[in-house]
């Protein structure tokens, strides 16, 4: 076994070790603010490496658990942006609401290790116990704000929902096993060719099981009723890393399983991946239409995005399978930045949309990142979201299908109505800012509430994701590139 | 190297916008940047108008790759076609800015908003790639919503919405048929010159030509397609409306003549009848409107939507007479029609009212600003010497010339519109005695201060009129050549 080729992951894993020692040394709280800054030094060493490992583009190595390749390196790197982007905002998030922030980086790291294996497993066991070291801490997190108990009541909901998922996926896989009595994905693939699917529909059952565990964990309906009370629930920070990192991490996980593992099987589950997309994308749109609190709204629209990437699985080429990383990282930035200037312009407060009334007026940098990242959801050119759209819609148009392409469309004209919702408040006209003021009950001076003055680091949050957002609205050639690569190193016989 | 002189001319307003968010002071300085994003367009215009060859393909050309895994380049180019429409995109914006009164609430962020759509507009028509068209056009949209939704008249949020979801969903019908091309096409492009030789099915041609018809029916607006449009013309700030009726409207005119005909010519030339049938009942529909219309603003809007049925008559009967008729009709109708607007915004602002009902005895109260209004509604109901009536004479006998049924009744909304407009003028302008007004106590004095710039950039748009329509060479002979091929096109097999 060759260490050297996880290293990123022992950065990380080290980094977490190391910040649980430094909680016990640092004793004044106003030193725990290293914490975090430890956790991001080793958030960004880490990101160096897997740089350096991606320029030097070594051979895909296998060693019977995981796979190291080029399409790992990518999705790590999104992996570890969005971590150090939600890093970067809970240092002054966190300043007062929780007690343990040791834990807190902690738990972030370590769930992120699991992720990055689980981008990296290419075997059922593996691939299921990197899955519980990712899920385990997102529930501890998702609970964090011990003394909230809408933050509780998220992580209980996680909790039961996600470890149903769990087992049921773990049931699947027994099955799996059973029929090709191999657990490492190119075994199984080997066996699925010769074995007959109408003699054993069993095989069938056994894949919806697991799509199933991972239509959980991405949030894909009819498996995303834990989205709205999570995303509404957990402390801000955390919900952004909800939002992207594990999705990241699925997808990803997704992608690996299916274009190796169950490769013979493609006929039967782009059928599938047909009827999750459409189902997400239109009842995520349709629900968050009526959202009338911000998180619950990001929630919804989320799982609208994740039915847009599951049109790409309804195609399943090397070029649908490219759009849908390149939409994973557009996604990622975008959303994490939504999340970044919630987090500032809203602490202590419901998250109702109304709150963002006259935000253009309070701060013209954070109304104007909100235009931005609304924009780009929308998927109105010239933003990264509508690079994302494009390449998704062109990968399926390409692949015969423009009728799907016709429902993502519909869907996209659907959301305008609510991105722009939010937009109405924070440039929105004075009428309803003061209709609205009223009945929100806003304390009279927006500078008592801590508002106008957002911490330096929050804000360097938002800037990093709107200067992410701008670079890739005027150049997205290297970022679709990059998302061919990963595509390209895929080992599948889809796209030999 | 020579200076990227359109590049220059599209990113201008850009400086303009950056300006705007830099400079302090800025809502006392923003005027003064507008003016300059708009003004340095304007000035390069005149200088490409000189040095413009009308018998020569794509000049000026800028062609960059831009997104290479994709086939999209940073191209654009001038030709018969979008030379006009240049010039009365940088023209019409700059006196907007000049001589419309400023907004009184937040003027930086409204010129901002204007910029954006120069930007946008000049984009769309000098874009020779498929997406970076497509990217302007849709640049165009949001500044768009954000003009209407803020400044607009008390039923904004209705109108700016629907102005929204119903252009986007048409240009995202737009793009679906713009990746199919690509897709079928196989050349591995988007370049419009590239993709004119692609070979693409009869079969694929015909339902494309469909998406592109829905597509950009929206934007122009055609009927069925058009209820967006009356909403957002009246509830818009009036120097919005100049641009929206003047400018945006032409967005799917051109859409039709670059992308639609161009690019899946069997297509479209099977199917265009059914755009001239949409194109007249468009003009009927749209006069029948405008004459039971109360207020000047709505009027005009329907008004304005007949005209965009007539230029698509002419686009949609697809001979050399009709086709010409229209790329001079839509300069033509741009300055027309935001004339129009300008100067009902005149009388909104010295007489404070535009209901029909309780205007009287305009002339006496405004005199030249009723001189004008006249002077502009005989232009846009073609009035010989004016040149919307050369206009109006080539595409209706190019409609004549394609299918008599077709002239007819183009025919028949312009003696509609010959109705209203010759009730409603008299009406205004003679009707009561001096006195009777109900505003007349103040609007006396108010007649002595109105808008100087106005009426000095009204009557340069006047003389613009009355000498095309003495010498409609000067603009006819720019499209001569671009007509000739796009004709001789059509017709191959």
């Amino acid at each position: 076994m060759e260490f050297t080729l996880i290293i990123p992951e022992i950065i990380v894993f080290l980094t977490a070790t190391a910040i649980l020692i430094l909680d016990l040394i640092l004793q004044q709280e106003k030193q725990k603010k290293l914490l975090g800054f430890a956790a991001e030094a080793g958030v960004i060493l880490a990101i160096a490496q897997l740089v350096r490992m991606f320029a030097l583009g070594q051979q895909a190595s296998s060693w019977g658990l995981l796979t190291i390749d080029t399409f790992g390196h990518v999705i790590k790197i999104i992996l570890l942006v969005s971590t150090g982007l939600v890093i970067l905002l809970s240092v002054d998030y966190f300043k007062t609401i929780i007690s343990r922030k040791g834990e807190y980086y902690c738990l972030i790291l370590f769930s992120v290790v699991g992720m990055m294996f689980m981008v990296s497993a290419d075997n059922f066991i593996s691939f299921f116990l990197s899955l519980q070291l990712t899920s385990i801490p997102l529930y501890i997190l998702s609970g964090i704000d011990k003394n909230d108990a809408r933050s509780n009541e998220a992580a209980y909901k996680y909790l039961m929902l996600g470890m149903l998922a769990s087992v049921v996926m773990l049931y699947g896989m027994t099955f799996i096993y059973g029929f090709t009595a191999a657990a490492n994905f190119e075994g199984i693939a080997r066996q699925l060719t010769s074995l007959d699917l109408h003699e054993n529909p069993i095989l069938l059952i056994a894949m919806i099981f697991i799509f199933a565990g991972f239509a959980f964990k991405v949030a894909a309906v009819p498996f995303h009723f834990w989205v709205p009370d999570t995303y509404e629930g957990a402390p801000t920070p955390v919900t952004s890393f909800l939002a992207t990192a594990p999705k990241v991490a699925g997808f990803a996980a997704l992608i690996r399983l299916l274009t190796i593992a169950f490769s013979p099987l493609i006929a039967q589950w782009r059928t599938l991946f047909i009827i999750l997309s459409i189902l997400s994308m239109s009842v995520g749109n349709i629900v968050a239409l009526s959202q009338t609190n911000i998180k619950r709204m990001l929630g919804f629209s989320s799982v609208a995005h994740v039915g847009y990437i599951l049109m790409a699985f309804a195609i399943a080429d090397q070029m649908a399978v490219s759009a849908a990383i390149f939409y994973l990282m557009i996604y990622g930035i975008v959303n994490i930045g939504t999340f970044a200037v919630i987090a500032s312009v809203m602490r202590g407060e419901d998250h109702q949309i109304q709150g963002l009334a006259g935000l253009s007026k309070r701060s013209p940098l954070m109304s104007l990142s909100v235009a931005v990242f609304m924009i780009s959801m929308i998927g109105i050119p010239p933003t990264p979201g509508f690079w994302g759209k494009f390449n998704l819609f062109a990968s399926v148009v390409n692949g015969g299908m423009t009728w799907l392409a016709v429902i993502g469309i519909i869907n996209s004209i659907i959301s305008v109505y609510y991105y722009i919702n939010v937009l109405r408040y924070v440039y929105g006209d004075q009428e309803i800012g003061n209709q609205q003021d009223k009945q929100a009950r806003r304390p009279a001076d927006p500078a008592a509430d801590g508002l106008n003055n957002i911490p330096c680091l929050m804000r360097l949050a938002v800037v990093i994701s709107l200067a992410l957002t701008i670079i890739i609205a005027t150049y997205p050639q290297p970022f679709i590139e990059l998302a061919k690569a990963a595509a390209v190193a895929l080992k599948t016989g889809l796209w030999l | 190297m020579s200076l990227p002189i359109l590049s220059c001319i599209l990113w201008a307003p850009v400086l303009g916008m950056v300006l705007i968010l830099f400079l302090p002071s800025r809502e006392r300085a923003a005027k003064a940047a507008a003016l300059l994003g708009s003004g340095i367009p304007l000035a390069l215009c005149a200088y490409l108008v000189f040095h413009f060859q009308p018998d020569q393909g794509y000049q000026f050309v800028e062609n960059v790759l831009w997104i290479k895994e994709l086939g999209i380049s940073y191209f654009l180019g001038l030709d018969g076609l979008n030379l006009g429409l240049l010039l009365l995109v940088s023209l019409l914006s700059f006196l907007v800015v000049l001589a419309m009164p400023q907004q009184k609430e937040r003027p930086a962020a409204f010129y901002f908003c204007l910029l954006v759509v120069e930007f946008g507009l000049v984009g769309v028509f000098l874009s020779l790639d498929l997406i970076l068209f497509y990217i302007f056009w849709e640049v165009v949209l949001v500044p768009g919503y954000f003009l209407i939704s803020i400044w607009g008249g008390p039923n904004r949020r209705k109108a700016s919405l629907k102005f929204l979801m119903y252009t986007l969903l048409g240009s995202l019908i737009l793009l679906i048929a713009i990746l199919a091309i690509y897709a079928k096409a196989n050349l591995h492009t988007f370049s419009i010159p590239a993709l004119l030789s692609a070979r693409l099915s009869p079969e694929f041609q015909h339902l494309i030509f469909f998406f592109l018809l829905i597509g950009l029916a929206i934007k122009v607006p055609l009927f069925p397609f058009h209820s967006w449009q009356p909403d957002a013309y009246v509830e818009a700030p009036d120097s919005v409306t100049v641009l929206l009726s003047g400018l945006m409207a032409k967005m799917g005119v051109y859409g039709f003549i670059r992308v639609g005909y161009s690019l899946v010519p069997q297509g479209s030339a099977q199917l265009s009848w059914l755009v001239c049938i949409l194109a007249v009942i468009t003009i009927i529909y749209a006069n029948l409107c405008a004459a039971v219309q109360k207020d000047l603003k709505r009027m005009f809007a329907y008004s304005s939507l007949g005209h965009m049925g007539l230029i698509m008559l002419g686009v949609g009967v697809l001979n050399p007479l009709g086709l010409e008729g229209s790329i001079f009709h839509m300069f033509n109708h741009g300055i027309i029609a935001g004339s129009i607007f300008m100067v009902i915004s005149l009388i909104q602002d010295t007489l404070g009212t535009i209901e029909i009902r309780k205007l009287r005895l305009i002339v006496h109260y405004i005199p030249t600003g009723a001189m004008l209004l006249w002077l502009f509604i005989l232009a846009s109901f073609g009035l010989p010497g004016m040149s919307s009536f050369i206009a109006e004479l080539y595409i209706l006998s190019g409609a004549f010339q394609a299918k008599v049924i077709f002239g007819i009744i183009a025919m028949i909304g312009t003696i509609i519109m010959a109705g209203y407009i010759f009730s409603m003028l008299p009406k205004i302008s003679f009707r009561g005695t001096q006195g009777s007004g109900p505003n007349q106590t103040e609007t006396l004095q108010v007649v002595a201060d109105y808008n100087k710039k106005l009426i000095f950039s009204l009557i340069s748009l006047s003389i613009i009129i009355i000498l095309l329509g003495c010498y409609p060479k000067l603009l006819l002979l720019t499209s001569q050549n671009y007509v000739a091929q796009f004709i001789a096109r059509m017709q191959l097999p």
